[in-house]
């Protein structure tokens, strides 16, 4: 897909209009930016380390390199897009604003009881995250409606205006109101923002039936008031970011890329900052559903393996999987339950404590544990001669023969093998087994990590592994892949070109587009459908309304509509995409669309239980936009090899002789056979024994690992 | 391409060192998981659901627990092996095909009461038998009297199903299940919940086999083998470092009225003695001196309930990290005098038979407080389970189903969890979804910050629930509160928290079953958990 660097002339636009679009992608190490222009495919690329700091500083400085060496301005650029894990680490450092909360009286430390289980039942010990909003901060005021919306008790707006300046007094920069069922009926929280507004101008308000206007009010209060908690930091670096993309020459709106998959402007952005969240990775899932229709492959496992983790997503005919719960800042790194839990429309991903840098150790039974610690990059890996004695997965790579000692980051790093080998002959000797053995256990256990969470996601949905190919980015995802996709029986890894700055490239591809989701409880039935038409109606005037002030011409806006349901009696639902067309009498029609999904998911349905709907969703979104690059490279010869290393391979008990390939003299059409490894700046892939690869017309290395089906 | 040979490993399977046998465990426990899920996903009642009131296990070929999902209820893992022991003495594994399925709800050899369904699939790969997968969940009814502490014996808690085949080479069994469909108020949910049983277990099945494969092993015996020796082995270790010697402690829980009393007759309380020894590395928790079973009220707990309490709580203390499985409990001992309340007999009323036996933690944590401090708890606020249903206007019925908890206990170096519950670990239903369920309206759910135990640590906040009726349909609940008298113990000087309060209108409810009528509001104090160490 993203072809490597242009390094011509730059091309000036003549045409009409802007033609080139930029993606800027902040990391935790690295800004990433990538420039096209549209017309010819030209594609440009920049790598600043990120600033935390400041990180509008890397963005300016990334701009300015970038529009120099392509002989642009502002002016030229179409669509600004920006991915940032500002909103991220802002909950999980704990770096939001001095927040408040205003719920229900009677029910405003629902924000700290949670749903009362303990996420780990034998752990007395247990820790739960602190609410972001201590108790003497979370005021109730009285008001009251029932499940229909109907009013039990008006909102009482005296107890809300000394609340108001209460708060106003405390000093607080944002408030998050949550009244119970208010998903149903708003008033009550739209009048306390009125009332909170007069009292303390210029104070972020969140309303529940804004940023999550669905039911369960745990999850919904904890989502309104990580927004709230975010808003005010998340509104001055758009603005300002915006300010500085406008001293360049863009006027346009900035779009941001949301947890979703889609984009919206910096404006909605800045109202519901918390759909920002997680969106880097979100963007190379993004990229990869783009690799997978350009190669004519619709099922993928985005597979994304760095210093500290690992993530995967899953394509299913060509689309990633629709989640709508989300947990951030967790106490406990990767334990389920251990975070805040967020209702936000996200892209469905996992993410395990398996990377690079993850820590082999001797656990309590003397079993070998790798990860979820991580050495970090400082001291890092014993291989980096930093300090670091305690051998990690980069340690056993090195050893195994999959690293090259001198070939390091281009050759820019020098890895100590003696380092690594003395780690391991630490550990080795506390487990007592062979060092030998150890470095092979090391990359066994945290490659049967990533196995069994990838697994264990793709039976939650009722998938089978074996239909799809393993798309593995980030420095350590090629490596690994072929042992991953192994242990899921996938038969194909493919490790795209560019792989370093493909959230960037992921980011200009996404459609702009904004999720709605309404909470409306009810039987399925003829009168509820004519009520809930209703409700997808606003939601579809609120959707065309955001997308033509985003540019969007209405004609070309698509709505998809779908439903959480589930039985009578049930508490999880089952969200059903519902079709344009209904055949026959609707209530029939939407309980079969049910019923198939249902039994799609879980085996089996029961078609003679009453079916209920929960929550009518409906994303409304621009079409994507298509992106053609130029091949750069025109089909060559055959590879050289480079030389030959020994590298250990499972399947065949022992090191053996494979060839080294340096990936930027591969050009299109090359075949090669395992066993082999491709060296690039930031990774190397490995192609085992018996396997054979090549290359595409867009430079993507695609591995057919020769596994019986 | 295809490889010329399937794949060979480099390590013998055979060997199973400390990395073969990590990443073999991990599966097996990754299996359960994927069999947990398949249950949350499927199960068609509340309690299962979203209260998470089961388990599933997974066994070796002789029926030894092997590894469990990783939010499975500790005591009914501790129970589900010894089910399945049981139920092979009435139908022998060499007797058993494949899509067989087992059922009982019998309380002695099951886990204590007639609602839990004990349900076991033997796992067969390439033809021979492997394991077995055993599931058990709280289903909504079974039954009997709706009244928790009604019964005056087994009789009239609802139906007893002794061990029998519910699936005979994966054809259903429509004989029992009828019976079952016949003798229960809410027939779809009950056998929607028995099929997501089966289905789990069908899923692990199909995984097992998968594994097998993989590993290219024909059983996990050898796998089972090297899991129960390390496991019994950390065990021995952690008991090794508490100093031999007996320690005794006692608590004493809510008493019941004789049911001829008069109602402002405050009852007896009921005693639960402990007297746990160590010898080296093996531990024996007698509950002798334990007050006897009692037909005034449906409490009596079973011996295997008692010892899966006991397990789970030791668990707790000494080896919280390791992955559960029975072997870890060989070289504990647990006894309980027969006809005591913690090992009735037949036929003994036992539906609300929990509120005894989850006190037994307090009497064992009680006992090693002096010797191993931080490794204990103060007593938890026990949680209130409530069910609530009635009648629609139009006759339709409504059935729900709420546990709340109360304050967990301090601990030497920590106060307690507000709000949370110890040793069951249970979720309860948002107020939102409550509410669209029954007519009722849940007023207030607040933390009670009075309601700590204090000490040199406190213990966690209870909490306060207000109900009353949404409109003018009435509703009945039946509760199940704790702690009315004595409320959760402190250890170690620290004061206890408070007593569970019951109030109608103002008025403090002594009954457990009450029908709203419109207008009226019960009102529910949960006590907050026990302190640790004396006030400073």
């Amino acid at each position: 897909m993203l072809a490597r660097e242009d390094r011509r002339a730059p091309t000036r636009t003549t045409g009409s209009g802007p033609e080139h679009v930029l993606g800027i992608d902040i990391g935790g190490t690295f800004t990433d930016f990538v420039l096209c222009h549209v017309p010819t495919g030209n594609v440009w690329l920049a790598k600043h380390l990120t600033t935390p700091d400041d990180h509008a500083r890397a963005v300016r400085d990334g701009l300015a390199e970038l529009t120099r060496r392509a002989g642009v301005t502002g002016a030229d650029l179409e669509v600004v897009i920006h991915g940032t894990t500002l909103i991220t680490n802002a909950l999980l450092e704990r770096k939001g604003v001095a927040t408040a909360l205003v719920a229900t009286d009677g029910h405003r430390d629902v924000l700290e009881i949670g749903s009362e289980i303990r996420y780990d039942t034998y752990d007395l010990h247990l820790e739960r995250p602190e609410p972001l909003v201590a108790r003497p901060l979370r005021h109730q005021v009285p008001e009251r409606c029932f499940p229909s919306g109907e009013v039990l008790t008006p909102l009482d707006e005296t107890a809300m205006r000394d609340i108001a300046r209460e708060l106003a007094k405390a000093n607080v920069e944002a408030v998050a109101v949550c009244f119970l069922h208010s998903f149903v009926n708003p008033h009550h929280e739209q009048r306390a923002r009125a009332i909170l507004n007069e009292a303390m101008p210029g104070v972020a308000v969140s309303l529940s039936s804004e940023v999550a206007p669905e039911i369960r009010e745990y999850p919904r209060m904890s989502t309104t008031v990580a927004n709230a908690y975010v808003q005010p930091i998340a509104e001055r670096y758009l603005l300002r970011l915006h300010a500085d993309l406008a001293t360049s020459g863009y006027t346009r709106p900035l779009y941001m890329m949301l947890s979703s998959g889609g984009i919206a402007t910096h404006d909605t952005a800045a109202r519901f900052p918390i759909r920002l969240i997680e969106s880097g990775p979100v963007a190379g899932a993004l990229a990869t559903v783009t690799l997978g229709q350009r190669m004519g492959r619709g099922n993928l496992i985005a597979f994304d393996m760095g210093g500290t983790t690992a993530k995967a997503s899953l394509i299913d005919g060509g689309t990633l999987t629709a989640g709508k719960e989300f947990e951030v800042a967790r106490v406990k790194r990767f334990k389920k339950g251990s975070g805040l839990p967020l209702q936000v429309p996200v892209i469905e991903m996992i993410e395990i404590g398996a990377g690079g840098g993850s820590v082999a150790r001797r656990g309590d039974m003397g079993l070998l544990k790798v990860g979820p610690e991580s050495a970090g990059a400082d001291p890092g890996p014993a291989c980096y001669g930093l300090g670091g004695t305690e051998p990690t997965v980069t340690d056993a790579d090195l050893l195994l023969g999959y690293l090259d000692p001198d070939n390091f980051l281009g050759g820019t790093m020098k890895l100590d093998v003696a380092a690594a080998r003395s780690a391991v002959e630490g550990l080795a000797a506390k487990l007592d087994v062979a060092p030998d053995r150890l470095v092979r256990g090391i990359f066994e256990v945290v490659n049967a990590n990533m196995i069994a969470a990838a697994k264990v996601h793709i039976s939650e949905r009722g998938r089978d592994a074996r239909r799809y190919a393993l798309v593995a980015f980030g420095g350590m995802g090629p490596m690994h892949a072929h042992a991953v996709a192994t242990g899921l029986k996938l038969r194909e890894v493919i490790c795209p070109a560019s792989a370093g700055v493909l959230s960037a490239w992921g980011m200009l591809v996404a459609p702009i587009s904004f999720e709605y989701g309404r909470s409306f409880v009810g039987a399925l039935s003829g009168g509820f459908l004519e009520r809930a038409e209703a409700v997808f109606a606003e939601m579809q005037a609120d959707g065309a309304r955001m997308l033509t002030e985003a540019g969007v011409p209405e004609n070309e806006i698509r709505y998809q509509r779908s439903a959480d349901m589930r039985y009578v009696g049930q508490y999880r639902e089952l969200t059903v995409p519902l079709p344009d067309k209904l055949e026959g009498d609707p209530v029939t029609a939407i309980r079969k669309v049910f019923f198939e999904h249902y039994r799609r998911a879980y085996g089996h349905a029961h078609t003679d239980v009453e079916v209920q709907v929960v929550t009518c969703r409906l994303v409304a979104s621009s079409p994507q936009r298509s992106l053609s690059n130029r091949a750069v490279a025109a089909p060559g010869g055959q590879p050289t090899k480079k030389r030959q290393r020994q590298i250990y391979f499972d399947a065949v008990g022992g090191y053996v002789p494979a060839d080294v390939y340096d990936r930027y003299e591969l050009r299109p059409g090359a075949t090669l056979d395992g066993p082999a490894v491709l060296e690039e700046r930031e990774s190397t892939a490995v192609v085992p024994p018996g396997a054979r690869a090549r290359i595409d017309d867009e430079l993507n290395l695609i591995i057919d690992l020769g596994l019986e089906a | 391409m295809a490889r010329a040979e399937p794949l060979v490993r480099a390590s013998n399977a055979a060997e199973l060192d400390p990395i073969t046998l990590e990443v073999y465990w991990n599966r097996l426990i990754t299996i359960m998981d994927e069999a947990d899920l398949a249950v949350v996903r499927t199960a068609m009642s509340t309690i299962v659901a979203e209260s998470r009131d089961f388990a599933v296990m997974l066994m070796d070929a002789n029926a030894v627990g092997l590894t469990q999902a990783v939010l499975s209820l500790a005591h009914f893992t501790a129970m589900i092996p010894r089910t399945t022991r049981l139920m092979l003495k009435r139908f022998p594994p060499e007797t058993l095909q494949e899509g067989d399925v087992l059922l009982t709800n019998d309380p002695w050899q099951g886990t204590g009461h007639l609602p839990d369904l004990t349900v076991v699939r033997p796992a067969f790969h390439k033809g021979k038998l492997v394991a077995y997968i055993g599931t058990a969940a709280h289903v909504p009814d079974i039954g009997g009297t709706i009244t928790y502490f009604g019964a005056h014996d087994v009789f009239e808690e609802g139906l007893r199903l002794m061990p029998c085949k519910i699936y005979r080479a994966g054809e259903p069994n429509q004989d029992v299940l009828e019976i079952l469909a016949a003798n229960v108020r809410v027939p779809e949910l009950v056998l929607g919940d028995l099929r997501s049983l089966v289905a789990a277990a069908t899923v692990a099945e199909r995984q097992l086999g998968e594994f097998l494969d993989d590993a290219g092993l024909s059983d996990i015996q050898e796998i089972s083998t090297a899991i129960q020796d390390l496991s019994e082995r950390t065990m021995r270790e952690a008991i090794a470092k508490i100093p031999s010697g007996t320690y005794r402690h006692s608590v004493l829980i809510d008493g019941h009225p004789d049911r001829s009393a008069s109602p402002d007759h405050a009852p007896d309380p009921h005693l639960i003695a402990v007297k746990v020894s160590v010898d080296g590395d093996r531990m024996t928790v007698d509950f002798e001196g334990t007050s006897p079973e009692t037909r005034n009220a449906a409490v009596n707990g079973t011996w295997a309930l008692t010892a899966g309490e006991t397990h789970t709580a030791l668990k707790a203390a000494l080896v919280p990290d390791i992955p559960s499985n029975e072997a870890l409990f060989r070289p504990i001992e647990v006894l309980a005098p027969e006809g005591s309340i913690l090992n009735c007999r037949f036929p003994s009323p036992v539906k609300g038979r929990s509120i005894t036996s989850l006190h037994c933690h307090e009497a064992v944590f009680g006992a090693l407080a002096e010797t191993i401090p931080d490794q204990v708890q103060a007593g938890t606020g026990i949680a209130l389970i409530l069910v609530i249903h009635g009648q629609h206007p139009g006759g339709k019925p409504f059935n729900s189903f709420l546990i709340a908890a109360g304050g967990v206990g301090a601990l030497s170096q920590r106060d307690g969890l507000n709000v949370a519950n110890f040793p069951i670990n249970t979720s309860i239903a948002p107020t939102e979804i409550l509410e669209n369920q029954v007519p009722l309206l849940l007023m207030r759910k607040e933390m009670l910050p009075d309601s700590r135990g204090r000490g040199r640590r406190q213990g966690g906040m209870g909490q306060r629930l207000v109900l009353r009726t949404a409109g003018q349909t009435p509703a009945t609940i039946t509760m199940r509160p704790n702690n009315r008298q004595f409320p959760p113990p402190g250890i170690l000087g620290g004061e206890p928290g408070t007593l569970c309060t019951v109030m109608l209108n103002g008025h403090p409810y002594a009954p457990t079953v009450v029908t709203l009528q419109p207008g009226d509001e019960i009102t529910f104090d949960l006590p907050g958990g026990g302190g640790f160490g004396p006030v400073p």
